[in-house]
């Protein structure tokens, strides 16, 4: 049996992962990608806790995410098609238009 | 990841510009990063080892299964969903439709409104 | 017990009077204010010699009351009034000479364009001295006390388009507050320690303590402090200073209320307080010094000036000194009776004046007028009464009460009677060298205009008059009445009669009638002879050889401009306290406190908050990567401490 940890520690380094290259990254898909592997860590957590425990409920709610994670990348793709059609570009440095 | 691939397909956007790398993030980026994983080598030696379940909400007879079933059968999930979580089964049915509903209309062409509006 | 005497009408009546007249009196007729005016004052007059009359038999205090005030705890302090042998002096004092000068000022503000306002403040006036006469308890008395000195700041100020007018008003007001300090504390101590400010409690409670002859304790404080307040506002000595000020006013005003009634309101207080001062014998002898010092002090300041206003001014304050010396060496009924008969003589001499003025146009330089006697024969001979009844030559009234009080002050000690007897000098002497620079030799204000007519010079009235002429009925009535009074008034005092008068109300302090009467005529004698004497040296240097005044002034030199500049004791006060006091407030309260701590705070909070919200908005950047970041490190803010919890538990 593959310990519990081994598992969070994967699904820990793979959100640690997301979460940098949401900061760092400039192209805006990049960063979509990076949301994507967040979501896909914690998936993992969710799925080894489930096995451990024996507990079906968290197989289940990997269900909901992986649902919500893909109505989130339409919507997000269609808004950053919208954006690209303005703006000319996919660097997320110069939508700024908002500032104070 | 495919709808990734179209949309990067589609914006054909060339390549990216590129900036010269920080000094700063290497001098604090490595240290930092053997730091981090120190951190987990040092979680994970610490916390080895099977821990109990613990009792709640989701511990009831339909979500409970055998330790040598398989895990995650399609047998066992079915009931779940549609008794235990009916309600976030649903709602989320109705997102995804309002997410294609609202993607299609944010990723329209402009043109296709105004021919629209011509008539 | 007697039925219901009704004296709450006393005061009341002036005050109705007052407030007709205030209120509606700008655009009635002058008619209308005049019979507002004189009906109201004149019935408070009768109605108070009706309770007088009705009172006069019982021998007991009268009290009576009229409506709760306050009750704090076991504290209390009602609008209630008191009527005894003293009372009874004063308020006839107050209503009948007040009510002679309201008819005075008929014919006098006859021209003035504030007619109404005149009369209003008149009658206000009276109304809170009856208040102050009356009253049952400290605090009663001491709202009346400040309204007299509300009224006098008013009736000063009268033509408060005038600066020195105005600065002459706020003068007298702030300086009767200094006293009102004193005052005050002096009925703090008195709660404290009594518990009751209503004067049948307090002095029940004082007549058996001790005298304190060892040592100063608490009735010597309150004393004391009772005597500050007194000085406030009957012009002591260091607090005369707005006395001469006031004569800005009209001259009713002077007569009325710094000269027979509010100035003396301190020697009533003094008077009333009596049980507290006869136990505190270090309080007496610092009203006696302090009465001693300023009626020869303020005597030696009169001799010297040209305005005839001025002049009755510095007599008035020497005068009261006579009545605090009076009072100082044990003998109330002594100063009472000369406030009786002072209110007769100065209330003439400031009405007299008051003709006098209004005869030459306004002038009121001595050195301007002369040879008046054949113009306004009447008024030179109500004047001349009024200078005889002040000098103290017999019979008339002045010599009966200033004798009384030298005689008690002789049996002190002989220091007060001395003093007393050069001042008597000294006014007999300025008050004749006022009469004859007035009336007598030739009229030095004339000139001769193309017809050759006699011509008064062109006063600060503004109008040139005629020749000098006498003022008509209504101003002359009163002005016998009171001569009338100063040649009889003060039979009431002869043979101790007015002692025995007062008896019930001073009998706790009866000095023994130690000396012989032997000595007393022999003092008698010496009064009247310092006061002829006075009279002879005046006539000499103004009427016969009227070149030695300027000659003695100018050997005297920087001594006499002294004198004449009034030690200049008011220009030691504005550069000893008041330059202090104002740049102090200036800087420090005003520039330093106000503008730097107060204000600044205020606008240093404000520019705080904007600093911190220019920060915060460097957040509002529109860089979506630093959003970002500030996303992640909140969330890993709250992921942390949901460990931290998770942990601990």
């Amino acid at each position: 049996m593959v310990p519990l940890s081994y598992y969070l520690v994967l699904s820990g380094i793979l959100f640690a992962c997301g979460v940098t290259g949401f900061l760092i990254k400039r192209n805006i898909i990049t960063i979509f990608m990076s949301i994507e592997l967040m979501l896909n860590g914690v998936n993992l957590s969710f799925v080894a806790f489930a096995a451990h425990w024996h507990i079906l409920a968290g197989q289940v709610f990997v269900f909901f995410v992986m649902v919500v994670a893909a109505a989130e990348a339409a919507v997000g793709l269609a808004i950053i098609i919208a954006v690209y059609r303005s703006r000319e570009t996919l660097n997320v440095d110069q939508v700024n238009l908002l500032k104070l | 990841m495919v709808l990734f691939v179209f949309v990067i397909m589609l914006l054909n956007a060339g390549v990216e510009e590129r900036t010269q790398g920080s000094r700063v993030a290497l001098m604090f980026g490595v240290p930092g990063m053997l730091l981090g994983s120190a951190l987990v080598a040092w979680v994970v030696l610490q916390h080895s080892g099977t821990e109990a379940v613990a009792a709640g909400p989701w511990t009831d007879s339909l979500s409970r299964v055998p330790p040598q079933a398989l895990p995650g059968s399609p047998q066992s999930i079915g009931p779940l969903l549609f008794h235990q979580f009916l309600l976030p089964f649903e709602i989320t049915s109705i997102l995804i439709l309002i997410a294609i509903m609202g993607a299609v209309v944010l990723a329209s062409r402009p043109r296709a409104v105004q021919k629209r509006e011509e008539h | 017990m007697m039925p219901t005497l009704n004296l709450w009408l006393i005061p009341i009546l002036p005050l109705a009077g007052a407030a007709i007249n205030g209120l509606f009196g700008k655009k009635a007729s002058r008619t209308a204010v005049t019979i507002v005016a004189l009906v109201f004052s004149g019935s408070s007059f009768l109605w108070a010699v009706t309770s007088v009359l009705r009172y006069l038999p019982s021998e007991e205090p009268y009290q009576e009351y009229l409506a709760h005030w306050i009750r704090a705890g076991s504290f209390y302090a009602d609008f209630a009034f008191y009527l005894d042998h003293l009372s009874v002096v004063m308020v006839l004092v107050v209503t009948g000479v007040g009510f002679l000068i309201h008819i005075y000022s008929v014919g006098y503000m006859a021209e003035d364009p504030s007619y109404y306002r005149f009369f209003s403040y008149l009658n206000l006036f009276m109304f809170f001295m009856l208040t102050l006469v009356l009253a049952n308890n400290y605090l009663l008395m001491f709202i009346g006390w400040e309204g007299v000195g509300l009224a006098s700041y008013l009736l000063i100020g009268f033509w408060f388009t005038k600066d020195s007018a105005a600065a002459a008003g706020k003068k007298a007001f702030i300086v009767n507050r200094i006293g009102d300090f004193g005052f005050l504390i002096g009925l703090f101590l008195m709660i404290q320690h009594f518990g009751s400010l209503n004067f049948s409690p307090v002095f029940d409670q004082v007549r058996p303590l001790a005298t304190e002859t060892s040592g100063a304790g608490l009735l010597t404080a309150i004393g004391i402090l009772l005597m500050v307040g007194a000085c406030g506002k009957s012009a002591q000595i260091p607090l005369y200073v707005w006395l001469p000020d006031a004569m800005e006013g009209p001259t009713p005003v002077s007569a009325l209320i710094h000269a027979a009634t509010m100035v003396t309101a301190g020697v009533y207080m003094v008077s009333r307080s009596h049980p507290i001062f006869e136990r505190a014998p270090q309080a007496l002898t610092v009203v006696a010094v302090i009465g001693t010092l300023t009626a020869l002090f303020a005597a030696t300041i009169g001799i010297t000036q040209t305005d005839i206003k001025k002049v009755l001014a510095y007599s008035t304050i020497s005068q009261l000194g006579y009545m605090f010396m009076a009072c100082g060496v044990g003998a109330f009924s002594a100063g009472i009776f000369h406030l009786m008969t002072h209110a007769f003589f100065k209330g003439l001499l400031f009405l007299g004046a008051g003709s006098v003025i209004h005869a030459v146009g306004g002038e009121q330089d001595m050195r301007k007028m002369g040879g008046l006697k054949s113009y306004i024969p009447w008024t030179t001979l109500t004047m001349g009464v009024a200078t005889l009844a002040i000098a103290g030559i017999p019979p008339l009234a002045g010599f009966w009460s200033k004798d009384e009080i030298l005689w008690k002050a002789y049996q002190t000690s002989w220091i007060y009677w001395l003093i007393g007897l050069i001042t008597a000098f000294i006014t007999s002497f300025y008050m004749f060298r006022l009469l004859f620079m007035t009336f007598a030799g030739e009229y030095r204000g004339a000139q001769v205009d193309d017809h050759g007519k006699l011509h008064a010079a062109d006063g600060p009235d503004g109008h040139a008059h005629g020749e000098p002429h006498e003022s008509p009925a209504v101003m002359l009535g009163p002005l016998m009445i009171l001569a009338l009074l100063s040649l009889f008034g003060g039979f009431v005092g002869y043979g101790n009669r007015f002692e025995h008068f007062l008896a019930p109300v001073f009998s706790s302090g009866d000095a023994a009638e130690a000396a012989s009467r032997g000595t007393e005529l022999l003092l008698m004698g010496l009064s009247v002879l310092v006061a002829l004497g006075g009279a002879i040296l005046a006539y000499v240097l103004y009427v016969s050889k009227p070149y030695l005044p300027q000659k003695i002034a100018d050997g005297l030199g920087d001594f006499y401009a002294a004198v004449l500049n009034k030690y200049y004791i008011d220009e030691i006060y504005a550069a000893v306290f008041i330059k202090p006091l104002v740049d102090g407030s200036t800087r420090v309260l005003w520039q330093g406190v106000d503008r730097r701590v107060i204000d600044d705070t205020v606008n240093h909070a404000a520019d705080g908050v904007r600093h911190v919200s220019d920060e915060v908005r460097q957040m509002q950047s529109g860089n979506l990567r630093s959003y970002a970041g500030w996303i992640a490190a909140g969330a890993a803010v709250v992921i942390a401490y949901m460990i931290w919890r998770g942990v601990a538990r």
